[in-house]
């Protein structure tokens, strides 16, 4: 089983030193740590668990330093900054573990963009591939030129796969480098080094070592006197109990049912309100803002990774809706507060996991449900709802789910949902704050179906059912063709296009056919290529 | 290299070799091969071509032992020290003489396998042995180049009384010059092309003539142990001989033999040797003789004098003078070079001859000329040297 | 600027003449190699006469020319060893095939690849010994040590001929890149590790010429297999040019022996651990060496690279890099399925372990390597055995003082045994050069330029070059 849990202290090939304001991330990877066998992960190569140390490097920086404005991304091998994903690993790992593990480190990259921080590569040797692209995520690229030192995408070139880790998209849509020059980069196994790189906007700065120090204090800023220095919280490890059909965090709780394939999750509203947001601060990881979410971000992780069949998530809460649209009033009145802005921040990121998630997504709203503030996200997060019709109340609307949690594509979920009727946004600040029952939120176009009692189990287990009958491909990819509407941004075209493209050349022989490049890379026999054009 | 069935054995040194592979990977015929401890020279191949000599870093490869069974691989293979000389073989007279052998290998470098022209008189070696000298007796001691030049060259007849020495045109005999005293070990023999022809510098008389040049410095900042020796003999003194030594650079017996003869300096003697035979023997025969001739100035060219005294019937003479005042400078290369044509005409004919005789840079130039001037030189050159009309001499 | 007429200047047999491309490229180049020979090139010495060796030819006569040069005036040639017409590729996928006299565009990156890494270490190694003329131990030694620097800067060209000649503008770019690294700079280091270490003394400047140019040697022979054929053709021609400095290493070395073996002869001491009294001697004593070895095999151990190597595996499967005489092993030259045994840790255990012989070329080549060494520290030996000296130099295990691959930072002794108790650095420390050697060593550096003189602690050649005897001038010092 893959955790996704770890801590500083457990790191086997990230080093997060922070010193005020300046952190340093440094890898140095281990090459026997795997997370799989078969393969060694030399030359500062990565695998899952490299990419899971750096996914909570980051979340820690904005919880734990927010003191913290500048990343320095580096290597403490000698000549090497990042060879990118592991060959052997990727040559060897189940499609479904390459496309979820591409997704993951794609999340990572756009998580380290979201960051407030400025995040400075520090390129020093090769940055091939993933390394590069590790490089492309961060804000400023410095390439300490030694006379070999290079950035490269080779991928095209020497494996016959994509730079799938949103490489392509930021050359041209982040660092807005020339498509055709894109176009040599890419196909160039050596890539480029020194002026050129530097010339064609590939890096930012080109320096020598021995004035790398004094740009680095260049790109440092001042420290700012007005704004008051924040107080980080400690991320404790995250309590979770796995058995055979069940998973229970705090706040989080899951019923597996495995022969529906659908795993039934239920998150509990909170059961008290803090008084100010300083009192939430001083809750640290413990108020209900911050660890539900990370309890449903390790639960959405977890259920990637080690529960592939189960193919729907039923998303449902529980408590007390009065308090939790309590809690979510509080939050908007606060949302000045780093504690809350962050909060809210990583219920966003969350929610966005979820919707990169393959699998098809049912909320349902009955009784005892509590769907406020963030947990209402839940709801337009979900390919289909159901609101049970029995007078009850179940959900609050409120400004944050208009402004607080942007999907990829730039828009909020209601946005999203009402692009074809735009009128019905307007009618939603009238409801802020309202309970909202079935037959309202139904007429608000806020859920799909609303059966009442009598229908309820039918509809619902008829339409889980009904899910488990498809095939999940075409469900997955129907469900990511569906969620994401309107606009792109560079995160839609990173998810719906490079990485769409990029698993399908991860099923082509090839790629990964006895003869394909991926396979046949390192064995030291040329990959014998099917010319046909598709 | 054999007569009277010894063999000179060409053996690496496996206490200088590196067993860099060099030499193996640079023989061009596969004799060299090697085993864990040693690399080694199988005699039943080698063809004593000496393309593996230059290339190898060490000088391991230039060792050779005059045998009578040559050494097997499997011998070699396990060598930690090469074996000494059979000196008992060095005292048979008939037989070659070790030392001589190695000079002549070395002057001979380049042309390791030529063979004798098929015409040429049977030459007879090693007659007078180091263990028994024959004692010449000096009659007559000249200097043959203009005084207060800067080369200092002799002509030195010696009178050979009453012993055989019978010499052909273009070998060499050995001088011994007296041990030094105190000295452990006696000098080495130096080696001389004789000048004269068979019949002796004066026929009748039972006489030979050498052509020494006075070496002011030996490339160790001292004079030059023999040829000061010889220089400063007086008529009368006496000089150990031995010899003579040389079995392919020989002229052919054929009066419409044309010999081409290349020379600089001193490596003018067995051109004046086989110039003096055709003058003497075959006046009139069919063949051409033609001397390419090189010195700084006329004042520096031995036999200036006597040789434009030749009758331009016998010999054509072109004379090519590097610092000849108001001449522009000329080398012999660039002689041959304008001359290249008839050269190559020439040498299209089976009877044509041609000898290098001088030094090894004059070698270099000509060589080069040739490769530049004449097509698929190199296939030619082997063509003349396995037809024995080649020879080189080169010091 | 001054003119310079190529084809005289530049002894070749690439027909540079009328070759208007690369003459346009060198004559661009050129400058900056006379540059970085002025700065980076042997220190002082350059008004001095030195008897060298000058390829003029590839012939067995052209290419050991001596004559009297200034090394600023040494004529850096290129030369491509004959070519045969009828050549085949003899190895890989395209075994069998003739090879190829363009580069083929699919593998451009990878042979570009290749010459960069091996013209990278020609420069640095003169980079590294420039500065070792001041302390000669005679001037046939220095003659030899500078015959290894103008070669390997004629090596440099060679890389750079190809570079030039085969790669475009890319390549024109590597060719100027060369010139701008520099041995253990901090900014622009030579790109492989060996070459930024220093050469501070002539018995490094030996054990360098005997391990690390062995080294290219190798990598030079695996390369002179390759299906592109002007690489293969040039690299044959520098191996003959490296067998000098290997000459000049193992000569070296040996004499340094032979000086500390008569030295401990004459003066009666048998116990070759009496470091002091040996030291007084003016010598250098036999563990000193030891220690020195153990360093200089170790790190140029390194220069090969991970045991397991895909790179080593494309070059191969491709056709560009074979193995050490691949010409001359008996298999399929394809490797679908054979193995070769290589040393892995398991535990604190070092067993060996059939792996796939196509994805270990690597650990072959180096193993070839370590035979030839030994065969050479044989010959060492023997000179302790003829003198009667109860002391033998031994290599140490392939796992020791380990930079990179499977021993990689490894608590590995001399012997082989694994030390899990004691870290890398407590353990190597025991078996490398000590400051005290080091400095002691410094303290024998002093310049004998007398004519036929040579430094205590080393023995005159038995041979010296071009039959040359050993008190012969072999460098002029002041013109």
């Amino acid at each position: 089983m893959i955790d996704f849990r770890t801590h500083p202290d457990r790191y086997h090939h990230w080093t997060l030193k922070v010193n005020e304001r300046v952190a340093e991330l440094i890898l140095n990877v281990d090459e026997h740590e795997t997370i799989g066998t078969g393969y060694q992960l030399k030359m500062n190569s990565y695998d899952l668990g490299v990419d899971i140390e750096l996914a909570d490097a980051i979340e820690r920086l904005r919880l734990t330093y927010p003191e913290v404005t500048t990343v320095l991304v580096r290597s403490a091998k000698d000549r090497v900054f990042c060879a990118g994903a592991n060959i052997g690993m990727l040559a060897g790992a189940t499609h479904q573990h390459k496309v979820n593990f591409c997704k993951f480190t794609n999340e990572t990259r756009l998580f380290m963009e979201d960051a407030p921080a400025n995040f400075v590569a520090i390129v020093e040797g090769t940055a091939a591939g993933g390394g590069y692209e590790l490089a492309l995520s961060c804000d400023i690229i410095v390439l300490v030129d030694d006379g070999s030192a290079t950035v490269s995408l080779p991928e095209v070139a020497l494996l016959a796969v994509l730079p799938g880790t949103g490489g392509l998209t930021r050359l041209t849509d982040k660092r807005k480098i020339r498509r055709d020059r894109a176009d040599y980069f890419c196909t160039l196994e050596e890539g480029i080094r020194g002026q050129r790189a530097l010339d064609w906007n590939l890096v930012d700065h080109v320096i020598p070592r021995s004035r790398l120090g004094s740009l680095l204090e260049s790109l440092v800023p001042e420290a700012s006197s007005s704004a008051p220095t924040p107080n980080g919280i400690n991320l404790n490890e995250l309590n979770r109990e796995v058995s055979a059909d069940a998973i229970e965090y705090p706040h989080v709780r899951v019923k597996l049912d495995r022969e529906l394939g659908v795993a039934r999750i239920t998150i509990l509203g909170p059961t008290a309100v803090p008084s100010s947001a300083e009192a939430l601060h001083g809750q640290e990881d413990a108020s209900w803002l911050i660890a539900t979410a990370r309890e449903l971000n390790d639960l959405i992780c977890h259920l990637r990774f080690n529960e592939p069949t189960l193919g729907t998530l039923e998303l449902m809460t529980r408590g007390d809706l009065a308090t939790a649209q309590h809690y979510s009033q509080s939050l908007e009145a606060w949302r000045d507060h780093w504690i809350v802005r962050e909060g809210l921040d990583l219920w966003r990121r969350t929610l966005a996991r979820l919707d990169l998630t393959s699998r098809s997504l049912i909320a349902t709203i009955a009784t005892d449900s509590c769907f406020a503030g963030p947990l209402a996200e839940l709801i337009w997060c979900a390919d289909r709802s159901f609101f049970l019709d029995n007078a009850m109340t179940g959900m609050v609307v409120n400004p944050m789910n208009l402004d607080a949690f942007p999907m990829m594509n730039g828009l909020s979920r209601l946005a999203s949902r009402f692009l074809g009727e735009p009128e019905r946004l307007g009618e939603l600040p009238a409801q802020f704050g309202v309970e909202l029952d079935a037959a309202t939120a139904d007429h608000l176009g806020l859920v799909t179906f609303t059966p009442d009692e009598f229908d309820w189990d039918d509809e619902v287990r008829l339409a889980l059912s009904a899910r488990n009958g498809f095939s999940p491909d075409a469900l997955t990819a129907m469900e990511a063709n569906l969620r994401f509407v309107g606009p792109e941004t560079m995160a839609t075209r990173i998810f719906g296009r490079l990485s769409a493209w990029q698993n399908w050349v991860f099923n082509r022989p090839n790629a990964v056919g006895p003869e394909g490049a991926l396979r046949r890379y390192g064995t030291g026999q040329m990959a014998n290529f099917q010319r046909e054009r598709i | 290299m054999t007569t009277s069935g010894l063999l000179r054995q060409h053996l690496i040194d496996p206490e200088v070799c590196i067993r860099c592979n060099t030499c193996e990977e640079t023989c061009p015929i596969g004799a060299i091969t090697h085993n864990d401890d040693n690399y080694v020279v199988d005699p039943s191949i080698c063809a004593s071509c000496g393309d593996c000599l230059g290339p190898c870093p060490t000088g391991a490869i230039d060792s050779w032992r005059v045998v009578s069974t040559p050494y097997s691989i499997d011998n070699q293979f396990v060598w930690e020290v090469l074996p000494d000389n059979e000196d008992e073989l060095l005292a048979e007279p008939g037989t070659d003489d070790v030392e001589a052998l190695e000079l002549l290998a070395v002057a001979h470098q380049s042309a390791p396998r030529a063979v004798a022209p098929k015409s040429a008189s049977t030459p007879r070696i090693n007659v007078a042995t180091r263990r028994d000298p024959i004692v010449a007796t000096v009659a007559g001691n000249y200097r043959i180049t203009a005084p207060g030049t800067e080369s200092d060259v002799h002509h030195i007849v010696l009178d050979l009384g009453s012993e055989a020495l019978p010499v052909l045109e273009g070998q060499s005999i050995g001088v011994l010059p007296p041990p030094r005293p105190n000295a452990e070990r006696s000098p080495a023999i130096r080696l001389y092309s004789v000048c004269s022809p068979r019949d002796g510098e004066r026929p009748g008389h039972n006489n030979l003539a050498l052509t020494v040049k006075r070496v002011f410095d030996n490339g160790l900042g001292q004079p030059g142990l023999a040829s000061n020796y010889l220089c400063d003999l007086a008529r009368g003194d006496t000089v150990r001989l031995v010899g003579p030594f040389g079995d392919t650079f020989l002229m052919p017996m054929d009066p419409a033999a044309n010999l081409i003869m290349v020379c600089t300096g001193t490596g003018s003697a067995p051109f004046r040797a086989m110039t003096e035979f055709h003058r003497r023997h075959l006046p009139s025969g069919p063949g051409k003789l033609w001397l390419f001739f090189g010195a700084r100035t006329r004042a520096e060219l031995p036999y200036f004098g006597p040789l434009m005294k030749l009758d331009r019937s016998l010999i054509e003479i072109e004379l090519c003078l590097s610092r000849e005042d108001g001449v522009p400078a000329r080398h012999v290369q660039d002689g041959i070079r304008d001359r290249l044509e008839e050269l190559r005409t020439l040498l299209d004919q089976d009877n044509t001859y041609l000898y290098l005789c001088g030094v090894k840079g004059m070698e270099r130039s000509v060589r080069a000329v040739l490769n530049d001037g004449i097509v698929d030189w190199e296939i030619k050159e082997s063509t003349l040297l396995v037809e024995g009309r080649l020879h080189v001499e080169t010091y | 600027m001054e003119l310079i007429d190529y084809d005289t200047q530049i002894p070749n047999n690439v027909a540079l003449a009328s070759d208007d491309r690369l003459k346009r490229a060198l004559e661009q180049w050129h400058p900056g190699y006379l540059n970085w020979w002025n700065q980076m090139g042997p220190n002082g010495f350059s008004e001095s006469e030195v008897y060298l060796r000058t390829a003029t030819g590839v012939d067995p006569k052209g290419w050991a020319q001596f004559q009297y040069v200034k090394m600023p005036e040494y004529r850096w040639g290129i030369f491509l060893a004959p070519g045969d017409p009828e050549r085949k590729i003899g190895f890989g996928e395209h075994a069998g095939e003739p090879v190829w006299q363009e580069v083929p565009g699919e593998y451009r990156a990878m042979l570009r690849r290749l010459l960069v890494v091996q013209g990278d270490t020609e420069p640095a190694s003169v980079e590294q010994q420039r500065h070792l003329g001041a302390t000669a131990p005679s001037l046939y030694d220095l003659r030899n040590l500078f015959q290894v620097n103008v070669e390997e800067g004629r090596h440099l060209w060679a890389m750079v001929y190809l570079l030039q000649r085969y790669f475009g503008r890319d390549g024109r770019e590597e060719a100027e890149a060369l010139l701008t690294r520099r041995s253990g700079d901090e900014d622009r280091p030579r790109m492989l590790g060996a070459f930024n270490e220093q050469t501070p003394d002539w018995l490094s400047f030996f054990m360098f010429t005997f391990f690390t140019d062995r080294d290219g040697k190798y990598q030079l022979e695996a390369l002179a297999q390759s299906g592109f054929d002007p690489l293969a053709r040039t690299t044959r021609f520098m191996l003959t040019e490296e067998a000098h400095h290997m000459f000049v290493g193992e000569s070296g070395i040996g004499r340094v022996i032979e000086a500390t073996t008569s030295a401990m002869v004459q003066a009666k001491i048998d116990d070759p651990f009496a470091v002091d009294r040996i030291r007084s001697l003016g010598v250098i004593d036999l563990p000193t060496l030891q220690r020195y070895l153990n360093f200089h095999f170790s790190v140029s151990l390194d220069l090969f690279g991970a045991e397991a190597s895909s790179n080593a595996a494309n070059a191969f499967a491709a056709g560009l890099k074979g193995r050490f005489n691949e010409h001359k092993i008996d298999d399929d030259h394809q490797l679908a399925s054979a193995t070769y045994p290589v040393l892995r840790l398991e535990g604190a255990n070092i067993v060996t372990r059939d792996e796939p012989a196509l994805t270990v070329l690597n650990a072959r080549l180096r193993d070839d390597y370590a035979n030839d060494c030994a065969n050479g520290v044989k010959r060492w030996n023997r000179i302790l055995e003829k003198a009667g000296i109860d002391y033998r130099l031994t290599l140490p295990h392939v796992g020791f003082h380990r930079q990179v691959g499977e021993f990689q930072m490894c608590p590995v002794d001399p012997e082989g045994v694994v030390h899990q108790a004691t870290s890398f650095e407590d353990l190597v420390a025991t078996y490398l050069p000590t400051q005290a050697d080091r400095e002691f060593v410094a303290s024998l550096m002093q310049p004998v330029y007398e004519r036929g003189s040579y430094a205590t602690w080393i023995a005159a050649p038995k041979v010296a070059i071009d039959n040359k005897p050993g008190d012969f001038e072999f460098v002029r010092l002041h013109g």
